[in-house]
C-alpha cells in the first residue's frame, strides 16, 4: 500500500525529472526487500512499586509520618523567604526601555528658551495627522509656534515626530500613566506639552543615547 | 612649574570660564554636546589654544548634530528632512539670519563667513545625506571617500579659522581626515552589526569570501580578521603619511594634529587583539588619553 502511495505521488509530480525509470525501480526494490519481522515485545512502562517487605515498610512509615505533606509545607516556607516575582505596581514600577515612546513633551534649552522653531516637520510626517501647528514670527525675528496641539486619541505612538524634529524639541517621554476621564483632557495644547517637558526633562535627557560617536 | 602653569591657563580656564560666566550660553551647549558624544575629540580640542577652541567646539558640535541623524531615524526620508534643515541653516547662517539653534548660533558667531567655509559645512551635510541612501560601501575607495568627506572638512574649517594657508598643512589634514574617518568606520562595525548593517567594503569582503551574515553575527575567524586588517592598514598608511608630514606643517598647527594620538592608540589596540573588531577591550575608553595628550603638549613626539 505504501509503495502504491509513493508511486502515486511520483506520478502526481508529473513533468518533474523525478519521474524516471531508475527512480521507480529503486522505489519498488526498496519495498520488496523486507526486513525480518521483530520477534519479541519490549515493556516500556515504568516498573511498579516493589512489593517486598522492606519496601512495604518504608511506604507505611512515610504515610504515617505525613512525609508528602511536610515536604509541601517545606516548599511553601522556602518560597515565603524568596524575593517576590511581582511588584507593588503604583508604588513600584517595572524597568522601561530608554527608547520607550510614551506621553509627548516639548523640551526647552538649558537657558529656558523653548526648542521648537515651528518648522512643521512633525506635522508633515505624522501618519495619524494628530499634530496641529500655527506659527508666527516674534518681535525679535525668531519663528515660534502660537499653537501646538496634539490629539492624543489620534496619536499612534509611532515616534516619527521625534525622529523628524531637527532640534529635538518634541519627544515621546517615558510617562505612560496619563489616562483621563474625558476625551477633552487628551487634546493636549502647547502649555500642557511644555509643562510635560519641564517635569520629565531629567528622564528625557538621560534617555537620549549619549554615547560615543565613532561612525 | 612654568609649563604646568601654561597648561592650566591654556586648557582649564577656557572651559571653566565659559561654564561659570554663561552657564547656558550656546557655547556651553556646544561644549557639553562634544563632551557627551565625542569624548576623544573633546580632549583633543581642550588642548588647543584658547582662541581656537571656540571655533573648534562649534564645528565639532555641528558635525555631531549631522552625524547623529543617521542613528536617530528609522527611515531615510526622515533623515533627509533633518539634513535639509541643516542645509537651509547653513544658508541662513551665511545670510546673517541664523536659526534659533544654539549650534547654528555659535557657528554664526565664530566661523568666518566666506565661500570656502560654506562649501566645507555643506560637504559635511551632503556626505551624510549620501550615506543615508547607501546601504553599504561598494569599494574601499568609496569608503575612504566617505571618510574624507565627513572628517577632513572639519580640519579644513579649523585651518581656515586659524588664518593659515599652507599647502603642506592642507595635505596633512586631508590624510588625517581620511585616517580618522576610516578608523571611526572600523570602530562602528559592532554598532552597525547590531542594526544588521555592514559598513566594511564589498570588494574586500568578496576578496576574502566573507558573508554579511558572519559579520553581523560578530564572527572573528581568520577571513573576518583579514578584512578588518585590510581596512585598518589603509587607515594606518594615512596615519604614517601624516606623521611623515609633521615636520613640514607650521609649528602653530602642531596641536591641531592631536586627533592622531587616539587614532594611533586605537589602531595599536586593534593590532594587539589580532584585528578582532568585536573584542570587548576595544569598546573601553582609553583612560590615559588625557595624560598622553598632555605629554605631547610639553614636547613629546606625536
Amino acid at each position: 500500500m505504501a509503495t502504491a502511495a509513493k508511486l502515486f505521488s511520483v506520478v502526481r509530480a508529473g513533468t518533474s525529472p523525478a519521474l524516471r525509470p531508475a527512480v521507480v525501480a529503486r522505489l519498488l526494490s526498496s519495498s520488496t526487500s523486507q526486513r525480518a519481522p521483530q520477534q519479541e515485545y519490549k515493556n516500556i512502562t515504568k516498573p511498579g512499586p516493589k512489593t517486598d517487605w522492606p519496601n512495604l515498610l518504608d511506604d507505611a512509615i512515610s504515610t504515617l509520618a505525613l512525609r508528602e505533606i511536610l515536604v509541601g509545607f517545606g516548599l511553601t516556607l522556602g518560597v515565603m523567604f524568596r524575593e517576590p516575582a511581582t511588584i507593588n505596581y503604583p508604588f513600584e514600577k517595572g524597568p522601561l526601555s530608554p527608547r520607550f515612546r510614551g506621553e509627548h513633551a516639548l523640551r526647552r534649552y538649558p537657558s529656558g528658551e523653548e526648542r521648537c522653531i515651528a518648522c512643521k516637520l512633525c506635522e508633515a510626517i505624522c501618519p495619524a495627522q494628530a499634530i496641529t501647528i500655527e506659527a508666527e514670527e516674534r518681535a525679535d525675528g525668531s519663528r515660534r509656534t502660537t499653537r501646538y496641539d496634539i490629539d492624543m486619541t489620534k496619536c499612534i505612538y509611532c515616534g516619527f515626530c521625534q525622529e523628524a524634529c531637527p532640534v529635538d524639541a518634541i519627544v515621546e517621554g517615558p510617562n505612560f500613566e496619563f489616562s483621563t476621564e474625558t476625551h477633552e483632557e487628551l487634546l493636549y495644547n502647547k502649555e500642557k506639552l511644555l509643562d510635560n517637558g519641564d517635569r520629565w526633562e531629567p528622564e528625557i535627557a538621560s534617555n537620549i543615547h549619549a554615547d560615543h560617536l565613532y561612525r | 612649574m612654568k609649563i604646568l602653569r601654561r597648561f592650566y591657563v591654556s586648557t582649564q580656564s577656557f572651559v571653566r570660564k565659559t561654564s561659570s560666566s554663561s552657564e547656558k550660553s550656546p557655547q556651553q551647549y556646544c561644549i557639553n554636546l562634544v563632551r557627551n558624544h565625542d569624548y576623544e575629540n573633546y580632549l583633543c580640542t581642550v588642548f588647543l589654544r584658547r582662541k581656537d577652541q571656540a571655533c573648534a567646539f562649534a564645528i565639532r558640535a555641528f558635525n555631531i548634530e549631522v552625524a547623529r541623524i543617521e542613528g536617530q531615524v528609522s527611515q531615510a526620508a526622515i533623515g533627509q528632512m533633518r539634513l535639509k534643515f541643516w542645509e537651509e541653516s547653513i544658508d541662513k547662517i551665511f545670510n546673517d539670519k541664523p536659526p534659533h539653534h544654539p549650534v547654528a548660533q555659535e557657528i554664526y558667531r565664530v566661523v568666518d563667513k566666506n565661500a570656502l567655509a560654506k562649501k566645507h559645512l555643506r560637504q559635511l551635510v551632503s556626505a551624510r545625506a549620501e550615506k543615508l541612501t547607501l546601504s553599504t560601501f561598494p569599494s574601499i575607495d568609496q569608503m575612504e571617500k566617505y571618510a574624507e568627506n565627513t572628517c577632513s572638512p572639519i580640519f579644513y574649517l579649523l585651518l581656515a579659522s586659524c588664518g593659515i594657508e599652507n599647502i603642506n598643512a592642507d595635505h596633512a589634514f586631508s590624510h588625517l581626515g581620511k585616517a580618522q574617518g576610516l578608523t571611526n568606520l572600523i570602530r562602528s562595525v559592532p554598532h552597525y552589526a547590531q542594526k544588521r548593517v555592514v559598513v566594511l567594503p564589498q570588494d574586500v569582503l568578496a576578496k576574502y569570501k566573507v558573508s554579511h551574515e558572519s559579520i553581523i553575527r560578530g564572527g572573528c575567524e581568520k577571513p573576518q580578521r583579514d578584512v578588518v586588517f585590510e581596512v585598518a592598514s589603509r587607515a594606518h598608511s594615512h596615519v604614517d603619511k601624516v606623521l611623515s608630514l609633521v615636520d613640514k606643517v607650521p609649528r602653530s598647527l602642531y596641536r591641531h594634529l592631536f586627533p592622531i594620538v587616539p587614532l594611533k592608540g586605537y589602531l595599536e589596540r586593534l593590532r594587539l587583539v589580532d584585528f578582532d573588531v568585536f573584542h570587548p577591550s576595544l569598546q573601553l575608553r582609553d583612560t590615559k588619553l588625557a595624560l598622553k595628550l598632555f605629554w605631547r603638549t610639553v614636547g613629546g613626539k606625536l
